[in-house]
């Protein structure tokens, strides 16, 4: 067993500490035992992470709510290949004694030892808030008074150590940091409620630096939300349509990550369901578009120079003018074929084995103009603003995606505002009638969940038009 | 009797916890601990998988009239220097506390009533899949389908609770079992087969739905199999829903309650309660995770009123806070919000007997998921029907397409039966009834 060598910078890296060599030492620590007892695969994946979250709540412009509280994940997963299947076991880094029993319970595997607990805090844990922070609280309140709206405001920071060793001579430690902001707001007027949701996160936000820039970004974040809330009040029923959909910048990659990104991991492609059947080679649309998983974007909420198998996380090009030419990978899913490894291994936390995921969704910008996608014809269009929660039935390819705000435009320059439009059909159906991508980019972020994991990912796509989709409003 | 020895490493662990607090502060401990356990029962015989053990110990750190918490895995004692410590950082920029006492008195508390410890005995497990095969051959006649249980999966969960604050040295504790019942039943009619999947959850083995269980497969198989036809001008303005499907459209009730959403005001046929003591309810507890007595609360009473939940964190540190006893987490944060534990409606009993029904069913709701982050007042799902004649299924019906607010389904509603099963989420479990709306009162569409 080789000790950790292969470093790759990280987002947010800094330099190697004692910590960081501590969680490198207790990866390895279970790695070897793994092998030691006889498995013909381990990795040990080792994190201490620190999630701080900042609740506020503003209702009818008085502070009615604040919450401030802090998740600690300190723990060890270990992942062992035995008699040809997988087996997955995790403890808090304070109770290794707990590993060592579950791995006992293996037929045929003796005990492990159990390396020192870790009672201590991380580095990252010692950095002391910035004494600015409640300028945040005080900036949320005064701007959702001042927009004479409901706010239900949360401020997060994450900061993490983690270190992954495996059998195969891999290892690597980084660290990550980084913030979001996410607002939900409400309105009220004209016998009707309107909420939106806003969200922003920043690589570079962290305790020790929140000062007036959070605060400003949060007032923001609030007056946008204030807006696109009133614009939503006054709202109607459509009943049922089938007319040209566009899709706003940041839209268009929530539907697509959903619609064709989950079908591309690795373990949702080897079902071979009716929908994911097949996909690999298969043309979905004429329209030039080329949809990628990219773990370098600047910003990027998914973010990340390695996984959480420890692998390089390589950019991977997921539809190729309008072709399927990719999928996302880990090392579960490559494991004893030749099969490339994209590093796309993510998980929740270190109770669970990682999955393929993706990191950051993106469209590329297209060749159209968004102007001319906006036109509406005769019949008028739907306009997508915000995209709020939606499904997919992987066996089937049936999807319902609920469009908090949008707006029917009709040709005579009419807006008419809309609440909660369920997008629904078939994803194949609905993917041939992309017809139009342009080159106006926009960055967004949200929480995706599979298998009973969430994880962070970033979204971002340009202004996307769809010839004809179903609606129900 | 592994629970006993649980619920005291529970109580000591909360009680070292919450005597760790240094001068003027305080720490409140609240420590979780749950012992998963996964049986496959077949016909060859029993495959248990090993015990998974999941432990929490949630802390309120309090001084200075602010507080913070914080969650640390496991329990043991050490783990929370480091918890501790950083919590302390936090402090300056915790939250405003307000002074809080119980609305309501400790709750008389069955301390085995929610408890099962022969779940997983082999003689246990035998005898459920020989009950589930007799049921299942017993339902499947009166829907002129056959059923076999293809597959059959119980998860036993032990879980014990202990709090520990300045308050209360000595901790309070409780034992709880949860079981989910999970079957996939292979449908038969005419040489045509489908199998699916049905669950129900509850506390002991003996008390679980499982012949409501079977007969929902056999609606839904029954009416996946059966030929399709809209309903025709005769099919009547009364749209019966079957349990799984009312604790469904019910959650979105529960939703719009607790958000705070505003409701217009009554008279409303149904009473929505929250009772944390319900007997089945998965989300049951004699006290909340801030120590303070649970019991059964009205929601939203027939004439309109709404009963606001509160936690510690109500009010925003003015005043006094009257606790009702639901402060749970709800999911993401730490911090203890107002939550339901298990909500279910409460109307005159009704006589209805749905084994005789005629008329429209509705077996599945769809889209409720898609429905629970809205930007407006209304909620739309898509609600799966089949024609019942002298409760069989004659014809499948498609898809009603519902489009309500949450006055509105509570005012459609006509009759509802005693709930006998909940319906579990993440934060709470809703119940579910044999539950008739009126249709003429809301608006819908019928599509294929």
């Amino acid at each position: 067993m080789t000790a950790p060598t292969d470093r790759a910078p990280d987002v947010g890296a800094e330099p190697e500490s004692s910590f960081d060599r501590l969680l490198e030492a207790v990866a390895a620590h279970w790695c070897e035992e793994g092998v030691r007892l006889g498995a013909q695969y381990a990795q040990a994946f080792v994190e201490a992470t620190s999630h701080v979250r900042l609740d506020s709540t503003v209702r009818h412009g008085a502070r009615a709510g604040h919450g401030t509280s802090l998740d600690r994940r300190f723990g060890v997963g270990l992942l062992l290949r035995r008699r040809d299947s997988w087996w997955y076991g995790s403890a808090p880094l304070a109770e290794p004694g707990l590993l060592a029993e579950r791995v006992a319970t293996l037929q045929g595997f003796g005990r492990p030892r159990a390396p020192e607990p870790i009672t201590r805090c991380s580095e990252l844990e010692e950095e002391r808030p910035h004494r600015d922070l409640y300028l945040l609280t005080e900036a949320i309140t005064r701007s959702a008074a001042a927009a004479d709206l409901s706010v239900d405001f949360v401020q997060d920071f994450f900061r993490g150590q983690r270190a992954v060793v495996d059998s195969t001579g891999a290892g690597r430690s980084w660290r990550s940091t980084g913030g979001r902001q996410r607002c939900a707001a409400t309105a009220w007027g004209q016998g009707q409620q309107a909420r939106v949701f806003t969200r922003r996160n920043a690589p570079h936000w962290r305790l020790g630096d929140a000062g007036p820039d959070l605060a400003l970004s949060a007032e923001k974040l609030i007056l946008s939300a204030a807006d696109r809330a009133r614009a939503l009040l006054g709202s109607r029923r459509l009943g049922v349509r089938t007319t040209p959909v566009v899709l706003a910048p940041r839209v268009g990659a929530a539907l697509l990550h959903e619609l064709i990104g989950h079908a591309l991991e690795a373990d949702n492609l080897a079902k071979g369901s009716r929908y994911t059947g097949g996909l690999m080679g298969a043309a979905l649309t004429s329209a030039p578009l080329r949809l990628v998983d990219d773990p370098g974007v600047p910003e990027g909420m998914g973010s990340c120079a390695t996984d959480d198998d420890g692998q390089a996380a390589t950019r991977v090009v997921l539809v190729d003018r309008g072709v399927v030419a990719g999928r996302l990978t880990c090392t579960r899913a490559v494991y004893g074929s030749s099969d490339l490894n994209t590093g796309s291994g993510r998980r929740e936390d270190y109770r669970h084995a990682s999955l393929p995921r993706a990191s950051n969704t993106v469209v590329l910008p297209g060749p159209d103009s968004t102007a001319v996608l906006l036109e509406p014809p005769r019949g008028g269009l739907l306009h997508v603003g915000a995209l709020s929660s939606g499904e997919i039935n992987l066996d089937r390819g049936e999807f319902s995606f609920a469009a908090s705000e949008s707006h029917f435009l009709t040709p005579a320059g009419d807006s008419i505002p809309l609440q909660d439009v369920v997008l629904f059909g078939d994803a194949r159906d609905a993917l041939r009638q992309l017809a139009g991508i342009a080159d106006d980019v926009e960055g967004d972020n949200a929480t995706c969940g599979k298998q009973g994991q969430s994880v962070r990912i970033g979204l971002h796509s340009p202004t996307m038009r769809f010839d004809q989709l179903t609606w129900r409003c | 009797m592994h629970q006993t020895s649980d619920r005291y490493e529970a109580c000591r662990t909360a009680e070292d916890t919450a005597g760790r607090a240094r001068t003027r502060e305080r720490v409140d401990a609240l420590v979780l601990t749950s012992t998963r356990r996964k049986h496959r029962i077949l016909d060859a015989g029993v495959r248990s998988g090993a015990p998974l053990r999941n432990d929490t110990t949630l802390v309120r750190l309090a001084a200075g009239g602010r507080d913070v918490h914080t969650s640390v895995h496991g329990t043991a004692p050490d783990s929370l220097v480091g918890a501790l410590e950083a919590a302390r950082r936090l402090l300056p920029f915790g939250r405003l506390y307000a002074e809080a006492r119980p609305l309501l008195p400790d709750t008389t508390w069955d301390q085995v009533a929610f408890l099962d410890n022969t779940a997983e005995t082999p003689d246990s497990l035998a005898r459920l899949l020989t009950e589930l095969q007799g049921l299942a051959e017993f339902v499947g006649p009166r829907q002129d389908v056959s059923l076999r249980i293809a597959d059959c999966v119980l998860t036993v969960d032990h879980r014990a609770t202990a709090f520990a604050s300045p308050e209360r040295p000595q901790a309070a504790d409780y034992g709880v079992t949860r079981l989910e019942l999970r079957t996939l039943v292979e449908v038969e009619r005419a040489g045509r087969r489908i199998r699916l999947w049905t669950a129900r959850h509850g506390h002991r083995l003996r008390e679980l739905p499982m012949k409501e269980s079977l007969e929902e497969a056999g609606w839904r198989g029954a009416a996946m199999l059966a030929s399709h036809a809209k309903p025709g001008p005769g099919a009547g303005n009364t749209l019966m829903l079957a349990p799984r499907a009312a604790a469904s459209l019910l959650g979105l009730v529960v939703k719009d309650l607790v958000d705070g959403f505003p409701v217009s005001t009554g008279p409303f046929p149904a009473t929505v309660l929250d009772d944390p003591t319900a007997v089945g309810g998965y989300h049951v507890h004699p006290f909340d995770e801030e120590g303070a007595p649970s019991g059964p609360t009205v929601l939203l009473g027939r004439t309109g009123t709404r009963t606001q939940l509160t936690c510690r964190g109500s009010g925003d540190g003015q005043g006094t806070v009257a606790l009702t006893g639901h402060a749970a987490r709800g999911g993401e944060s730490e911090v203890p919000e107002a939550l339901p534990s298990n909500v279910r409606l409460e109307t005159a009993p009704s006589d209805y007997a749905h084994d005789e029904y005629e008329g429209l069913l509705a077996y599945d709701l769809r889209g409720d998921g898609v429905q629970r982050m809205r930007s407006g007042s209304c909620f739309t799902v898509r609600l799966d029907v089949a024609r019942l004649r002298e409760g069989k299924v004659a014809h499948g019906a498609g898809t009603v397409v519902l489009t309500a607010t949450t006055a509105e389904v509570l005012s459609a509603i006509t009759a509802t039966t005693p709930t006998r099963s909940y319906f579990p989420g993440r934060t709470h479990s809703v119940g579910g009834a044999w539950l008739s709306l009126d249709l003429s009162a809301l608006r819908f569409e019928y599509v294929a």
